[in-house]
C-alpha cells in the first residue's frame, strides 16, 4: 500500500532592513553579542514598538511576489509565552490581519508546474539567538526584534522534491526582490515542515510530524524523504504515527525526535495594544509595488526572448547579482547575447575565481558596464578575434580602460575593409607563385600558407575569414 | 511663609522676583520628603536635584516649571534612578533612560526630587501594598491614601511639592485625590505620551498629575501633551493653550450626573456638598440635569475593568523575569523554567499573582470569548453609552466614591460578589478613554473628598473651564494638610 | 469557560511562570466564586455577543511609520551591569533544553 505525503512548509524570513521591526536597533548579522540593542530589545520596562517603515514596504513587495491580498490596515497582535529567548515575555506577531493572505507560487517539478497555494504572510519579531554550552545557554539579544515575515503555505506540497523547489522559490524571491539574504546557513530564512501522509484516496489527513532545523535547501528534500519512508514503515506495519516534534540530523541524513506534541501551546493572542491601527496609503503601497527588483519569473522570460535557451537562463538566474549585471549589460545594446553569454559565464568568472583577496564579485571588476558592452560588440563585430580579445580583457582587468582605447592604443582593430586586403592579397600572390601551385595542384595545405603570409603582410589585422574569402576568389 | 505650600504659577512668580532661589527650594523640598510620615517615597534623587538648582540662577517670567520640585511616581522610567513600581521584582533595576514627561520636565527646569510610592506595579487602589508597605493619608494616619498613586498623592496633599507625576489606568490618580483633596488629571487617552510609563495596561493606561489649582493643571496639560515619535499611541492632535480656557466664557455650559451613583453615596456630607454645588452651578447659568446609565453596564463597570486590565498585566509584566534586570533567581536552578519561577514567585505578592492567575484564566483559549473578549464587548457598550451622553451633555460630574478614604484594615483588594459601581464609575473615563479631572469638594472631619468632572475626547479646555469655575465657588485651590478651607 | 478548580488555579500560575502557596491557592480558589459571579455581569448583559470586542478607546488610525534609521545602541557594560548572571557579554541561563 502506497502513501500520499500532504506537506505544509512555514518560513520565517528575516528582512534586510537597517534597524529592527519595533526599534531602532541596528540589525546586522554577525555583531559582536549583544552590541546591536537598545531597551526595547531587552524589554526594559516603558519601551514601546514603533514599527519599521522599509520593512512594511519590504512585506509588501514580497506578499505581492506571492500573489497575495494585501491588507492595507495593518495591526498587530500579542503571542504570549514564557521562553529564555524572548526578552518581553511575548512577541509582537499578526495573528488575526496578516499583511498578506491568499496568494500562491509555481513550481517546475518534472517539467510540470504545480501551483502552491500559500495562505498567510505577516510580520513579526525575531526572538534573541541562544548558543547552548554543555552545562549554560547564553543569549545574544542582537538578533532580538530583527524584522520576520513569516510565509505559510496550504499543505498542497506532496514530495521532498517539491519542498525543496517550493523553498528554492522562496529564497530566489526573497533575494531577488532585495528584501532578505535569504540564507539557510545564517538563519535568515529558517523553515519549519510539516508533514502526514494518509492512503491515496482518503479525504482524511494522518497525524502530522513537524521536521525544524533544516538549515539548507538540501536538507528540507532529504529530511522529508526520510520522514515519509519512516512514517510509511510505521503505517505499513500497522503503527501509528505520534503528533510530535523532530529536528533534521544532518550527518546521519535522518530526523530524530525532539518533543511528543501533547496539547497546542496556548498563546493567549490579543492584540497589541500599544499600536494602533495603521492605514498605509495607497501611495505608499504603490511605491513598495512599483520599486520591486525583476523576479527570477519575469527574468526568465526575458532572457529567454532575448536568445538564451532555457539551461543557460537557469545557470544565470542562480545568482541574483549575475543576472542583473547581465541584464544590465544587454540592455546597453549588446549585439550577441550568447557572445555576452559566453564571456561573462567562462572568461570573467575564471577571473574572479582566481581572485584570493576580497569578494568575488563582479562589483570589484574594474571596468564599466559600458565598457563590457563595448568590447562584447568588436568581437561580434568582428574588429578583434578571440586572441586579440583575450588581450584586450587582461587589460581591462587590470587598468579598468576602455576596450576601444585599448585597440586603438595596440593597433590591434582589423581591417575588414575588403579594399585594403584586397591590394594585401595581390602582393602576396604575386610573391608565392610556388604555392597557387601547389594549391592548385591539390595541396590544401598551401592555402594556409597564403592566408598566414596576408595576416603576416598585414601585421595581424587582416580580418582571416575576409582575406581567405579573397584568395579563393583570386585563386579561382 | 511656607514657599513649597504655593501652587506652580505662585512659586514660579516668587523665582522670577528672586524671592527665593531654586536651590533653597529644592532645600526645603528634600527637608519636607525626608520627615514625610506617609512612608510615601522610594528612591530620591537629592544629590543630582541641588546640582540642577544650584545652575539656576535666573528665572523668566515665561518658564513657569524652571526651578519648581516634583515628585514622581516609582513606576516612569528614570535614568540612573533606581525604578522599582514598588515591586520587589524589581528592586535593582536602574533605568538607561527618562520617560517622555520626565524628559519633557526636565527640559522646562522642573526638578525631581524623588520616586514615589504605589500599589505593587500599580495594580490596585488602596496604596496599601508597596513592597514597602502601606503609604498613609496625610489628613489620617490610619486611613488609606487611595492608590495606586498614593505615594504622589501623600506628596502633594502634604504639601511637599506643588506637583507629581502619577498614572491612571482605573482611577490610580483621581480617586487617590479625592481622598487628599487635591487636583487630579488623566487626559484623553493618547494625548499624552506613555513611553517610559511602565505598562499595567496599555489600552487603559494614563500619564496623570497631581497638583494644588486648575491652573497648575492645565499648565502641566499643555507642557506634557502632544504627539511622541516614541510612541505610537500618542495623537497627533493639535495641543491648545489649556490656560486660556481657564478665562473663556464658553457656550458649553450642561452638565449631567447620573442619579444610580449619587444614590448609592454613603456619606451624606458628600451628597449634600455636591448637591450644593450643583445648585452654585445652576445660578452661574449651567443647565445640571440626570442621565439615566443603564444599571447592566453599570453592574458590569468593575468586571469589565478588571478582566482587561488583569489580562493585559499577565503580558505587560511577562518581562520580568529576572533574565535581564530586577531581582536574582536562584543560581542554583537546573533548568530555565525554575531559574524564571524562583524570580517571580518570590518577586510578586499574593494580590499580583492573584490577578494574573485572573487574566490569565481570561485569556485561555477555552474561556478568551466568554471573558476577555465580552469584557471588551462591554466596553465598547460603555463607551458608546459615553456617546450618547455626550449628545446630551458637555459635562459628566460626579463625587469620586461613597465616602472618604477608609481605614487602613477596612482596605481590600478582593473582589466583592455584589456590584459595586460607585467606587469604580471613575474608571468609565478609562474604558472610554476620555479626559477626567477630580478636584477638591470639602471635607468630613478633616477628610477630604473630591468631585470629578470628565469630558469628551479632547475636550481638556472645557474641564478646565468647568473647574475653574467650580474652584471659584468651592474655594479649595491650593489646599494642603497645613492650610486649607472647608469647601462646601 | 473551564470550570473552577485547584488544579486549573495552579495551571495558570504555572502558565504565569511562578508558583503560589497552598494558602493562596485556597484564597484565590474562594475568591474566584466571587469572580465569577462579577464576570457575570458581563455575559448577562443583552446582546452582548452582538458587540465587536473593543480595543482603542480612541477611534485614531494613522499613517505613520518610523524611517528605517538605525540609532546608536546602549552601551554593552551598561545593558549587562544589572543581570543577574552573566558570562563575559552574554546572559547565562542554566542549559535550555528543547
Amino acid at each position: 500500500m502506497n502513501f500520499e505525503p500532504t506537506i505544509g512548509i512555514e518560513i520565517h524570513i528575516e528582512l534586510k532592513t537597517k534597524s529592527k521591526m519595533f526599534s531602532s536597533a541596528p540589525c546586522q548579522f554577525g555583531k559582536s553579542p549583544n552590541s546591536e540593542t537598545v531597551q526595547y530589545d531587552l524589554g526594559c520596562p516603558g519601551t514601546m514598538p514603533v514599527v519599521n517603515m522599509q520593512a512594511v514596504s519590504y512585506a509588501i513587495k514580497l506578499a505581492t511576489a506571492l500573489h497575495m491580498k494585501i491588507d492595507t490596515l495593518v495591526q498587530f497582535d500579542r503571542k504570549n509565552y514564557f521562553y529564555p529567548d524572548l526578552p518581553k515575555g511575548y512577541q509582537i506577531t499578526q495573528q488575526e490581519h496578516p499583511i498578506g493572505s491568499e496568494g500562491y507560487i509555481d513550481i517546475e517539478v518534472n517539467n510540470q508546474i504545480k501551483r502552491i497555494r500559500i495562505q498567510r504572510a505577516h510580520m513579526e519579531e525575531d526572538t534573541a539567538k541562544q548558543l547552548h554550552l554543555a552545562d549554560m545557554s547564553l543569549i545574544d539579544y542582537n538578533r532580538a526584534g530583527t524584522p520576520l515575515v513569516e510565509v505559510v503555505t496550504y499543505p498542497d506540497i506532496s514530495s521532498g522534491e517539491e519542498a525543496m523547489k517550493y523553498v528554492e522559490a522562496i529564497r530566489e524571491i526573497v533575494t531577488y526582490l532585495g528584501v532578505s539574504d535569504g540564507k539557510m546557513e545564517e538563519g535568515s530564512l529558517r523553515c519549519d515542515v510539516n508533514i502526514s501522509l494518509r492512503p491515496y484516496g482518503s479525504k482524511q489527513f494522518g497525524t502530522k510530524c513537524e521536521i525544524k532545523n533544516l538549515n539548507s535547501i538540501a536538507n528540507v528534500k532529504s529530511a522529508l524523504d526520510y520522514e515519509i519512508k519512516r512514517q510509511s514503515e510505521i503505517l505499513l506495519s500497522g503503527g501509528q504515527v505520534r503528533q510530535e516534534t523532530r529536528r533534521y540530523d544532518e550527518s546521519k541524513k535522518q530526523t530524530s525526535l525532539m518533543r511528543v506534541k501533547t496539547n497546542a501551546i496556548d498563546y493567549k493572542y490579543f492584540r497589541e495594544p500599544n499600536i494602533v491601527p495603521i492605514q498605509l496609503s495607497e501611495e505608499f503601497v504603490n511605491n513598495s509595488i512599483n520599486s520591486m527588483h525583476k523576479l527570477p519569473s519575469q527574468y526568465k522570460k526575458e532572457l529567454l526572448e532575448k536568445g538564451l535557451d532555457s539551461k543557460q537562463a537557469d545557470i544565470l538566474l542562480a545568482s541574483k547579482e549575475l543576472v542583473d549585471y547581465f541584464d544590465d549589460v544587454s540592455s546597453l545594446g549588446v549585439k550577441d547575447i550568447k557572445v555576452l553569454y559566453n564571456y561573462l559565464m567562462v572568461d570573467i568568472l575564471a577571473y574572479l575565481n582566481k581572485q584570493l583577496i576580497g569578494e568575488q564579485s563582479v562589483s570589484t571588476l574594474k571596468f564599466s558596464r559600458v565598457d563590457l558592452k563595448d568590447f562584447i560588440n568588436l568581437i561580434c563585430e568582428g574588429k578583434i578575434n578571440s586572441k586579440q580579445a583575450k588581450q584586450v580583457l587582461e587589460i581591462m582587468y587590470k587598468e579598468g580602460k576602455s576596450p576601444l582605447d585599448i585597440v586603438k592604443q595596440l593597433g590591434l582593430e582589423q581591417v575588414s575593409d575588403v579594399s585594403q586586403i584586397e591590394k594585401i592579397v595581390d602582393e602576396v600572390l604575386a610573391n608565392n607563385q610556388q604555392s597557387i601551385s601547389d594549391y592548385k595542384a591539390g595541396h590544401d595545405r598551401a592555402l594556409g600558407y597564403i592566408v598566414g603570409q596576408v595576416m603576416k603582410a598585414s601585421k595581424g589585422k587582416a580580418n582571416p575569414s575576409i582575406a581567405k574569402e579573397l584568395i579563393l576568389k583570386k585563386l579561382g | 511663609m511656607n514657599y513649597l505650600n504655593l501652587t506652580i504659577k505662585e512659586m514660579h512668580q516668587a523665582l522670577v522676583d528672586k524671592k527665593i532661589s531654586a536651590s533653597q527650594l529644592v532645600e526645603l523640598a528634600i527637608e519636607k520628603v525626608q520627615s514625610n510620615p506617609c512612608n510615601a517615597y522610594e528612591a530620591t534623587n537629592f544629590e543630582q536635584a541641588r546640582k540642577q538648582a544650584s545652575l539656576i540662577t535666573e528665572v523668566k517670567q515665561d518658564e513657569l516649571f524652571k526651578g519648581i520640585p516634583y515628585v514622581c511616581k516609582d513606576n516612569f522610567s528614570t535614568k540612573d534612578i533606581e525604578t522599582t513600581a514598588s515591586s520587589k521584582v524589581l528592586e535593582g533595576y536602574i533605568p538607561t533612560f527618562d520617560a517622555q514627561v520626565v524628559s519633557l520636565l526636565n527640559n522646562a527646569g522642573a526638578i525631581l526630587i524623588a520616586k514615589t510610592s504605589l500599589d505593587e506595579l500599580a495594580m490596585g487602589g488602596t496604596g496599601t501594598t508597596s513592597h514597602k508597605g502601606v503609604t498613609t493619608n496625610p489628613y489620617d494616619h490610619t486611613r488609606i491614601a487611595g492608590g495606586s498613586s498614593c505615594g504622589s498623592l501623600a506628596s502633594v496633599a502634604s504639601g511637599d511639592v506643588p506637583f507629581a507625576l502619577g498614572s491612571d489606568t482605573g482611577d490610580s490618580v483621581r480617586k487617590p485625590a479625592s481622598h487628599g483633596g487635591v487636583y487630579g488629571m488623566k487626559p484623553t487617552w493618547g494625548r499624552i505620551s506613555r513611553f517610559g510609563l511602565f505598562p499595567f495596561a496599555p489600552s487603559l493606561d494614563a500619564v496623570g498629575y497631581f497638583a494644588r489649582s486648575t491652573y497648575d493643571i492645565a499648565a502641566l496639560t499643555n507642557l506634557l501633551s502632544g504627539y511622541d515619535s516614541k510612541d505610537m499611541s500618542s495623537s497627533t492632535k493639535e495641543v491648545e493653550d489649556y490656560t486660556s480656557y481657564l478665562t473663556k466664557d464658553i457656550k458649553a455650559k450642561r452638565i449631567g450626573y447620573i442619579p444610580a451613583i449619587i444614590k448609592a453615596i454613603t456619606n451624606n456630607k458628600i451628597v449634600e456638598s455636591f448637591n450644593k454645588l450643583i445648585e452654585k452651578l445652576k445660578q452661574e447659568g449651567y443647565q445640571v440635569d440626570t442621565y439615566e446609565f443603564p444599571q447592566d453596564l453599570l453592574d458590569a463597570l468593575y468586571p469589565t475593568y478588571m478582566v482587561i486590565s488583569c489580562s493585559e498585566a499577565t503580558s505587560n509584566d511577562a518581562n520580568l523575569d529576572g533574565v535581564k534586570f530586577g531581582i536574582k533567581p536562584d543560581g542554583s536552578a537546573k533548568t530555565w523554567e525554575e531559574y524564571m519561577i524562583s524570580a517571580r514567585t518570590r518577586g510578586f505578592s499574593s494580590l499580583i499573582k492573584r490577578r494574573f492567575i485572573i487574566g490569565s484564566f481570561s485569556l485561555l483559549a477555552e474561556n478568551q470569548d466568554e471573558l476577555f473578549r465580552n469584557a471588551q464587548r462591554a466596553r465598547r457598550l460603555i463607551a458608546n453609552q459615553m456617546k450618547d451622553f455626550f449628545t446630551k451633555f458637555d459635562y459628566l460630574l460626579l463625587p469620586c466614591g461613597r465616602d472618604v478614604a477608609c481605614k487602613i484594615e477596612e482596605a481590600s483588594d478582593k473582589w466583592s460578589s455584589k456590584p459595586n459601581f460607585v467606587d469604580n464609575h471613575l474608571g468609565i473615563a478609562n474604558l472610554a478613554g476620555l479626559p477626567s479631572l477630580t478636584l477638591p469638594l470639602g471635607y468630613d472631619s478633616n477628610l477630604p473628598y473630591g468631585v470629578n468632572i470628565t469630558a469628551n475626547h479632547f475636550q481638556e479646555g472645557l474641564i478646565f473651564n468647568l473647574g475653574q469655575h467650580i474652584e471659584d465657588i468651592v474655594g479649595l485651590a491650593n489646599s494642603t494638610i497645613e492650610s486649607h478651607k472647608e469647601g462646601i | 469557560m473551564i470550570k473552577i478548580t485547584k488544579e486549573v488555579i495552579e495551571e495558570c500560575a504555572n502558565n504565569m511562570m511562578f508558583k503560589i502557596t497552598d494558602e493562596e491557592l485556597e484564597n484565590t480558589l474562594e475568591e474566584f466564586d466571587s469572580i465569577v459571579k462579577q464576570m457575570s455581569f458581563i455575559s448577562s448583559i443583552k446582546d452582548i455577543e452582538k458587540q465587536e470586542p473593543m480595543t482603542f478607546p480612541i477611534n485614531e488610525i494613522h499613517s505613520y511609520l518610523r524611517e528605517d534609521v538605525p540609532s546608536e545602541t546602549i552601551d554593552v557594560e551598561t545593558e549587562l551591569k544589572m543581570v543577574p548572571s552573566r558570562l563575559g557579554n552574554q546572559v547565562k541561563l542554566p542549559k535550555v533544553v528543547g
